[in-house]
This record gives C-alpha cells, structure tokens and sequence, in this order.
C-alpha cells in the first residue's frame, strides 16, 4: 500500500523535530538538495518557472493515474541554489505523485508549523510560498479535471 | 637408477648443509631469495606516492577553502557597519563556487548570507520600484526622498543604479526638492502666523467676554443695590 499524505507529514515532522542543532535543518535541506535529480533540460520552458522565486525553479505536473506527478529543478546562473532546491525537494517530498484532493486537504501553514520558516530569508519564504501556491493550483484544476 | 640429482639424494644436499653449520634453528638454511621484483617496488613507490600526494592536495584544497571562506566572513562581518562592503562579501563568496572543497558548514554560511544579501538586494529594488514610479508620476521630491532615505549598500545591477544615481544626484531634481523645502517652510512659516494671529484673536475674544460678563456682573450689583436702598 502506498504512503499516505498524513504518513508523509508525519515522518517529515519527527525529522524535523529530531533537529538538535539549528544547522541539522539546513544540512538537511543540502542532502536533500545534493540527493535530487534534475529535469530534462527539453522540460524546461518558461511557462513552467515560479513566478517569485529568487532563483529559477522550473515546476512541471503531469497528471496520470488520478496523481500528480511533479518534476522540479532550480538553476541560479553562476550560483548553487542548493536551499531552494533542497526546499523545492522538500515539497515534493509531501505532495509528489498524490491525488489532487490529498494535495488540496494539506493545511498549508504545515511547513511552518515544523518551523521551516524559522531563519529562511524572506526571499526564499517568499519563494518557498509561491512554490506551494503552484502546487496547490495546479491540484485545484487536476481536480476539476478529474470530477467532469 | 636413472635421476636428476647426479645420484645424490635431496636429504644427502640437506645434511651437507648441515655439516657446514648452515642452519637456523637446526633446520638447513633456505637460499634467501629477494622480497618482491622491482616491478612491485615501483608499482608500490607509485601507490605510496599517490596517498601522500592525495593527503597533501586533501589538505592543500581545505586550507584554500578555510582561507577563501575567511576572507568573505571578514568581509561579511565588516559590512555591518559599512554597507558597501556587502558587494565585496558577495563577489567574495561567489569566487566560492570554484573551489573543490566546500564543508557542510561552509555551504551552510555561504547559502544563507548570499541569501542575505539577496534579502537586501530585493529591498532595494523594491524602493528602486517605489522610486521609478514617483517618477514616472512626475513626483520628483517622492523619488528623492525614497532614494536618500536608503542607507543601505547599492545591489542594484548596472542601469538600475544608474536611474537610481540620477534620481540622487540630478541637479534639477535637487532644485526642485529644494523648492519644494522653501515652499514646505514658508507654508509652515505662514501657518505658524496664522496660528498665532488666531490664538490672539481667541485670546482678546476670550478678554471680551470675560470684560462683558465683569460689566453685566457690575450692572447686576449696581441694580440689586438700587433695590435694597428702596
């Protein structure tokens, strides 16, 4: 039987609150950011960037199966955007491949409810909640999809 | 018999050896042969030359990195008491990028005060907006005033700053402000004599009435006097 949404909340929340040390958080976040594959560069139009991230995160749902699969990368020119990729990793830890009602049934303010927000530079708060907001988006129309 | 041994037998060679004394612990000493060919020796010079080598670089590539990563904390830590130096620490961190040994700590730092300076980048292009707009709106002493209440460092890039500088340092604009200033002044100027007539005027209104009550108070006690003498 595949995760649950809640199990996957759940795991991420015990991580996190297994934090010691404040820099446990952010060497999470590169592990994750390190351990993430990239896209197809082909994938990797303009209609698929976030639009208030400080970085270029590139965001692309495909709907199959009832669930939303979602391809995610960051590219920050000369830079290694390795904490808003690790963020973006974060995500879809949660919401990846999850019927558009499981994505929809998340309270939002879980990520800051484990104290993700907690020392994260507005900009990338900022882009971490436009990030969400796609995400979200993107299940509200799969969702209408889905009950015609 | 036919044999190899030219008709001696192993132990007879054995037990010559023995007789000549050549013996470790009662046995007959083996013909010593060397420890590896010079093939292994190179191959193992070699290998050992690699590890050090390796160690040497391992701990060259660190020390570069703890070097470079300190310059930038120097820089970083000196902006906060002068801003410009944010533009040095970010360059600083950015040469980063190159290095071939970064620790967990050290990307840790580098990530989030690049993700600082970032912050206050987006700060100011938000003014920068703020400012373009006054402008645009024709409100000069706006744009002036958002752009020389910032004291921050300039992040802008090239023709931002450029627009910025202009709004900051344009003669006309200043004459305008200044203008502006001498108009602000001297309407606070004439406020402040307005105001001052005004509390005259309500202080002699206020003697006037205070005068009109102590008449029609005298009057009152002139006519009750009148009675009481009828």
């Amino acid at each position: 039987m595949s995760e649950s949404i809640v199990d996957r909340q759940e795991k991420i929340r015990a991580k996190f609150a297994s934090f010691a040390d404040p820099d446990d958080k952010w060497k999470f976040l590169l592990d994750l950011a390190r351990e993430h594959k990239g896209m197809d560069a082909a994938l990797k139009a303009e209609k698929f960037i976030i639009q208030g991230c400080a970085s270029t995160m590139y965001l692309v749902p495909k709907f199959e199966n009832g669930k939303i699969h979602f391809e995610m990368d960051v590219e920050g020119g000369t830079t290694n955007p390795l904490i808003s990729r690790g963020l973006g990793a974060l995500a879809l830890q949660v919401f990846n491949d999850m019927a558009p009602a499981d994505i929809l049934s998340v309270d939002p303010t879980f990520f800051q409810q484990i104290g993700l927000n907690v020392g994260l530079s507005p900009t990338r708060s900022n882009g971490f909640a436009s990030l969400l907001k796609q995400i979200y988006l993107y299940a509200r129309v799969f969702d209408a999809i889905s009950k015609k | 018999m036919f044999s190899f041994l030219n008709g001696k037998s192993p132990f007879d060679e054995a037990e010559e050896k023995l007789e000549a004394g050549e013996t470790v612990n009662g046995r007959p000493k083996l013909s010593q042969a060397p420890i590896m060919g010079w093939q292994d020796g190179v191959f193992l010079l070699v290998l050992v030359g690699l590890i050090v080598g390796g160690y040497y670089f391992y701990q060259y590539t660190k020390q570069k990195s703890s070097d470079s990563f300190a310059k930038c904390d120097v820089l970083y830590v000196s902006a906060e008491t002068n801003a410009e130096k944010y533009v040095e620490a970010e360059a600083c961190y950015n040469e980063t990028w190159d290095l071939s040994f970064v620790s967990d700590s050290m990307e840790i730092l580098r990530q989030n005060r690049l993700g600082a300076i970032e912050d206050l980048r987006n700060h100011q292009k938000d003014l920068y907006a703020d400012a373009m707009g006054a402008m645009a709106a024709r409100d000069t002493v706006a744009a002036y005033k958002v752009v020389n209440e910032y004291k921050g460092p300039m992040l802008l890039n090239r023709g931002d700053a450029k627009d910025w500088n202009n709004i900051a340092e344009n003669d006309a604009i200043k004459a305008s402000v200044a203008a502006a200033a001498a108009r602000a002044d001297s309407i606070a100027r004439e406020k402040a004599i307005a105001d001052s007539l005004a509390q005259v005027a309500a202080e002699l209104r206020a003697k006037a009435v205070a005068d009109s009550i102590e008449k029609a108070n005298k009057k009152l006690a002139r006519k009750s006097k009148r009675k009481k003498v009828r």
